[in-house]
Formats: structure tokens, C-alpha cells, sequence
């Protein structure tokens, strides 16, 4: 495989991951935001 | 060895592209759960490239959208397309991401007219809050966009 055939591989690979770590996070920051946060209470 | 190294490659894309998929999926269903602000909303009717449809599910009376609804708002009263106007009933499509507006943004007719669409997302506060944020408003009959027109709501 010709080293830059390897190099673009490994570049649409990271930027894909970025792409999803990004959205995970984007997600997840979301879902705390939309959940109520609960309190506890004492018996 | 070399189309190990490929395969390796390709199958490392094809995993990471599930994977976005199924955050996209959540994403779009974290759209449905959150409800628009009224300058979220404005905001997005004044963006072009953002197709959306507004349906208004508030009585189609002088004390409902003819007294005062978002410009574009497309009526459609408790999610009955039979008790709006027939032109209306033409414009509604259930794929486009559509905005449903009610009085103050909650009542049975969302929950009801949800599964009506692809991707559907309440206006939060509804006409109440619309009106409150001093943001645009038309009045009167529901009127078609004409065909001649240029686009955009606003």
C-alpha cells in the first residue's frame, strides 16, 4: 500500500472519531441537560 | 499483507460509521424530545437552508390562529386536517421536520399529532410565548405560499 493511500486511510479514520467523540459528547450533555436532577431524600 | 492492512482499514471505517449512525439516531431523537425556544425558532426560520414546516394546532377561530399565529404557521386544529381550511391541508407533509404550536405550548393534541411526522418538535410556550418574545406575527386567513414566491417564511 502506497504511503499515501495509508496517510488518507488514517486521516478519514481519525476524523471520523473525532466526528463520533464529538457527538457522543454533544449527546450525552444533552441527555444530563433534558433528564430533572432528582434530590434525595432523608427518611 | 498489503490487503490485510486494507481490510483492517475499511472494517475499522465501516465500525466508526455504525457507530455515527447510532449517535446520529440519538441525536435526532434528542430533536424530538426538546422542545424549540421562540428565538430558537426564529432563528431557524431565518436560515435558509433549514427546511421546516410550523403547524399550528390551535382552533382556527378569531380567538386562535386568525387572531394571531408565526408567519408561515400552517393551521391545523387538534391535529385534524379536516377541521382547517382545505387549502391548508394540501401543505402538510409528514417528512419534514415540523414545529407543532400550540397555545402555551403543551396539551393533548402534541402528543396526539407526534406520531403524525417524522421528526417533530414542540415550540416551547407555544403562541403565548411566541407573542411574548415580540417576534414576528401575521394575522387573518391561512394563505399559501405562492409559487412565484422567493421562499422563506419571514
Amino acid at each position: 500500500m502506497k504511503p499515501s493511500v495509508r496517510i488518507a486511510f488514517l486521516v478519514i479514520i481519525a476524523a471520523m472519531i473525532a466526528g463520533l467523540i464529538a457527538l457522543k459528547v454533544r449527546n450525552s450533555e444533552r441527555e444530563s441537560r433534558a433528564q430533572p436532577t432528582t434530590t434525595e431524600t432523608t427518611p | 499483507m498489503k490487503k490485510l492492512e486494507q481490510a483492517i482499514y475499511v472494517a475499522a471505517m465501516v465500525i466508526v460509521s455504525v457507530l455515527l449512525f447510532a449517535e446520529g439516531r440519538r441525536s435526532a431523537a434528542l430533536d424530538e424530545k426538546e422542545a424549540v425556544a421562540p428565538k430558537g425558532l426564529y432563528a431557524l426560520l431565518s436560515n435558509p437552508q433549514v427546511k421546516l414546516q410550523i403547524v399550528d394546532l390551535r382552533a382556527y377561530d378569531d380567538d386562535g390562529y386568525l387572531d394571531t399565529h408565526v408567519p408561515g404557521a400552517i393551521p391545523m386544529p387538534e391535529c385534524d386536517p379536516a377541521k382547517g381550511p382545505a387549502a391548508a391541508a394540501d401543505r402538510i407533509y409528514p417528512y419534514v421536520t415540523t414545529i407543532l404550536i400550540t397555545q402555551d405550548g403543551t396539551g393533548a393534541a402534541l402528543e396526539a399529532c407526534r406520531g403524525r411526522f417524522a421528526l417533530a418538535r414542540v415550540l416551547a410556550g407555544g403562541q403565548d410565548a411566541w407573542s411574548e418574545a415580540l417576534l414576528p406575527e401575521d394575522t387573518g386567513d391561512y394563505a399559501p405560499p405562492k409559487s412565484a414566491a422567493g421562499g422563506g417564511c419571514l
